[in-house]
């Protein structure tokens, strides 16, 4: 309808340019059917300046486009004049416009329209007037507008744009929560994808290949076994399995915490390209290492045989606390990444934390030896509360060696709450101050 | 093609981004700058740029290095959510810049293909049915399974161009693409642009290069200290841009 209409106008206007009443009627009915005819209208005047040649046309056109606009928005009216081709105004839009600025209070731009028309009487009036208006208000500004006018006969708006008040952006709550498991699953496929890249890559030109994910915590466990050996009289019977248990989940826990925390910092080429849920690097990180950590555990294959120990439904346990630690890993980074992007410290931080961890965590130790040594119940409670991922691994443990621990299970639904807590402030942190975050990539 | 419909509407946006002293702040400075009171830590990026773009069209972005020009597409992207002011972006957006999409150096190109597909909302199969007009386009012939660090950027361009228009986006936004292709690649993707356009994709194109602009725009925006100082027929603009 809208086009047909205009295809309309122009022709009335280039056939027959003397029946203004007929044109202002088609524009009228035009504005009714579509609102914005303005932007439709730009292109068909400059098609007429450029493709056919009619300046006197498309000044017409421009005219009558005007002068509807001016009656029915006037924003809309200013943004057209501004954005058309300057070929098309003429002496009578150009008093048109004059009005309209006029009569919103622009007086910088009256003015400065008035200096483009040709010198009339009533223009001569208009100027003392308005200059008289202008007087007490901010003339810095006639500078900038000068500056941009000076290749524009006129110019583009004299409003000082830009002082929209800030958006705020609305961070819910529950919805903040729900937004990362939402991205995994959504994202699924392309997570799946971008894990085996990972994998792919990290062992690609390497001879031994996947060999090196067992080779590192199977020299560790050696290593251990040989100071328990020097310095202890005491090693209890699956020692080298929860060594090496302990040393594959850590090392799995320390990549999540210390990629994860540069993951927005190391992803900036794609964040700066592609509108992407920014949690979706994270996610990828924790996918890669609960799949490396599955796949290393194998390597307890061989003891498990020489222990005879044959695996009961509590092998459950392990893929679940694996899933614990690794939402431990992602809650911690949700909210260090978003800082690491503004203070690379955090990173340091990170990594000096996962080390001193290592040490503090029954990782080539285990829970028992550290209840039963000589630290005071009080602190060995608080110990509990405030460090989790001891509870994890001991769980990880118990999966194989079918071994009890004597701490009561309160402890495991301590553990968990701490998870929930820290998982909801940073999901909360994240989506407040991901979009900041991004700026300083 | 319906009149007056705009898939990209811009209303008073105003961008501003954090001062980047990169290593040069230290605890000191930082500790000083407490007491100095708020010294400024914020530039204005884009100043209340209004813009609404007509679907179907293909319009230029120009200006000097540092105008804003690339900002204001990745605004447009939906990368950089605006501090002030609205924007409305409807369709599928994709944003292409010079150096490809967000690609794995270490990965053989085909394999880019699937990763990159997937980031930009393509599904498995769409990309399998695709692969090898997407392989066609680029001209990579045999180096498709060439790691991609191998590759130069023309070739990198090449290949995340004929990614992105494969991908059918509604809206493509192309930051100096062509920049870096050679006449060949320039002349394929003119022509590819054309024919989207056709198709009713909205394609802003940001680039220094007027002659491939004046070849392919319907309408020129010139952009300085992040202001639309003019937005209107690429005449007009280009002729404005040469003159300064």
């Amino acid at each position: 309808m809208a086009q047909k209409l205009i295809k309309r106008i122009v022709k009335l206007v280039v056939n027959s340019p003397n029946e203004s009443s007929k044109i202002s009627e088609t524009f009228a009915l035009l504005y009714d059917t579509d609102p914005n005819l303005s932007q439709s209208l730009i292109y068909s005047i400059e098609n007429l300046i450029y493709e056919k040649n009619d300046i006197a046309a498309a000044k017409l056109l421009f005219l009558h486009t005007t002068s509807t606009l001016a009656s029915k928005d006037s924003k809309q009216c200013l943004d057209f004049v501004y954005s058309c081709d300057p070929l098309a105004i003429g002496q009578d839009s150009l008093k048109l416009v004059f009005e309209l600025h006029y009569k919103e209070e622009h007086y910088l731009a009256s003015l400065l329209i008035l200096d483009g028309v040709s010198q009339e009487h009533w223009v001569n009036e208009r100027r003392t007037e308005i200059a008289d208006l202008i007087k007490d208000k901010d003339l810095s500004k006639v500078d900038i507008i000068y500056q941009n006018l000076a290749n524009l006969l006129l110019l583009k708006r004299s409003k000082i744009s830009g002082q929209g008040p800030p958006n705020v952006k609305k961070t819910k709550f529950f919805s903040s929560l729900l937004q990362t498991p939402i991205v995994a699953w959504e994202y699924r496929n392309q997570l799946g994808r971008m894990i085996r890249r990972d994998l792919d890559v990290k062992y690609q030109k390497s001879i031994l290949g996947w060999a090196w994910g067992i080779i590192e915590p199977l020299a560790l466990t050696v290593t251990f076994l040989f100071l328990f050996d020097i310095l202890s009289t005491t090693t209890s019977r699956y020692m080298p399995l929860n060594i090496m248990i302990g040393i594959i989940i850590w090392s799995g826990f320390g990549h999540i915490l210390l990629r994860g925390t540069k993951s927005l910092e190391s992803n900036t080429v794609v964040l700066q390209r592609v509108n992407l849920p920014r949690q979706i690097f994270l996610l990828n990180i924790a996918g890669t290492s609960i799949v490396t950590v599955s796949l290393n555990i194998l390597a307890i294959i061989p003891l498990l045989i020489y222990y005879q120990i044959t695996p009961t439904w509590k092998l459950i346990l392990f893929p679940a606390s694996l899933i614990l630690v690794a939402a431990y890993g992602v809650s911690v980074s949700l909210f260090t990444s978003t800082i690491q992007t503004k203070w690379r410290d955090v990173s340091h931080l990170v990594s000096v934390a996962v080390r001193i961890g290592f040490y503090f965590t029954p990782v080539f130790f285990t829970l028992e030896m550290l209840i039963n040594g000589r630290i005071p119940p009080e602190f060995l409670t608080a110990y509990l509360i405030i460090n989790p991922i001891a509870i994890y691994l001991t769980l990880a443990r118990s999966a194989f060696t079918n071994e009890s621990i004597d701490i009561g299970q309160e402890y495991f639904w301590i553990s968990l709450l701490h998870l929930i807590l820290l998982y909801t402030f940073s999901a909360y942190w994240f989506s407040k101050n991901e979009d900041k975050a991004v700026k300083y990539l | 093609m319906r009149a007056g419909k705009f898939p990209i509407v811009l209303d008073d946006v105003v961008l501003d981004f954090p001062f980047h002293n990169a290593g040069k702040t230290t605890i000191q400075k930082q500790f000083l700058s407490l007491f100095k009171g708020n010294n400024k830590k914020w530039f204005r990026a884009l100043s209340g740029i209004d813009l609404k773009i007509k679907k179907g069209s293909v319009v230029g972005i120009i200006g000097d290095n540092g105008a804003g020009k690339s900002t204001l597409l990745r605004v447009i992207g939906g990368i950089y959510k605006p501090d002030r002011g609205k924007i409305t972006v409807e369709g599928k957006v994709i944003l292409l810049a010079s150096l490809g999409l967000g690609f794995s150096n270490d990965l053989p190109g085909r394999d880019n293909i699937y990763l990159t597909g997937g980031l930009i909302g393509m599904s498995e199969d769409e990309i399998a049915d695709k692969e090898q007009e997407i392989i066609d386009f680029s001209g990579l012939k045999e180096f498709i399974d060439a790691p991609l660090r191998t590759y130069s950027s023309g070739m990198r361009a090449r290949l995340g161009f004929s990614i992105a228009c494969h991908s059918k986006p509604e809206i493509l936004l192309l930051d100096e693409v062509f920049s870096v292709g050679d006449y060949e690649f320039r002349r394929k993707s003119k022509q590819k642009i054309l024919q989207m356009v056709e198709g009713e994709t909205t394609v802003v194109v940001v680039s220094h290069n007027i002659q491939t602009l004046e070849e392919i725009c319907d309408r020129i925006i010139y952009i300085e200290n992040g202001k639309i100082l003019m937005s209107t027929s690429k005449k007009y603009a280009i002729e404005l841009y040469k003159r300064k």
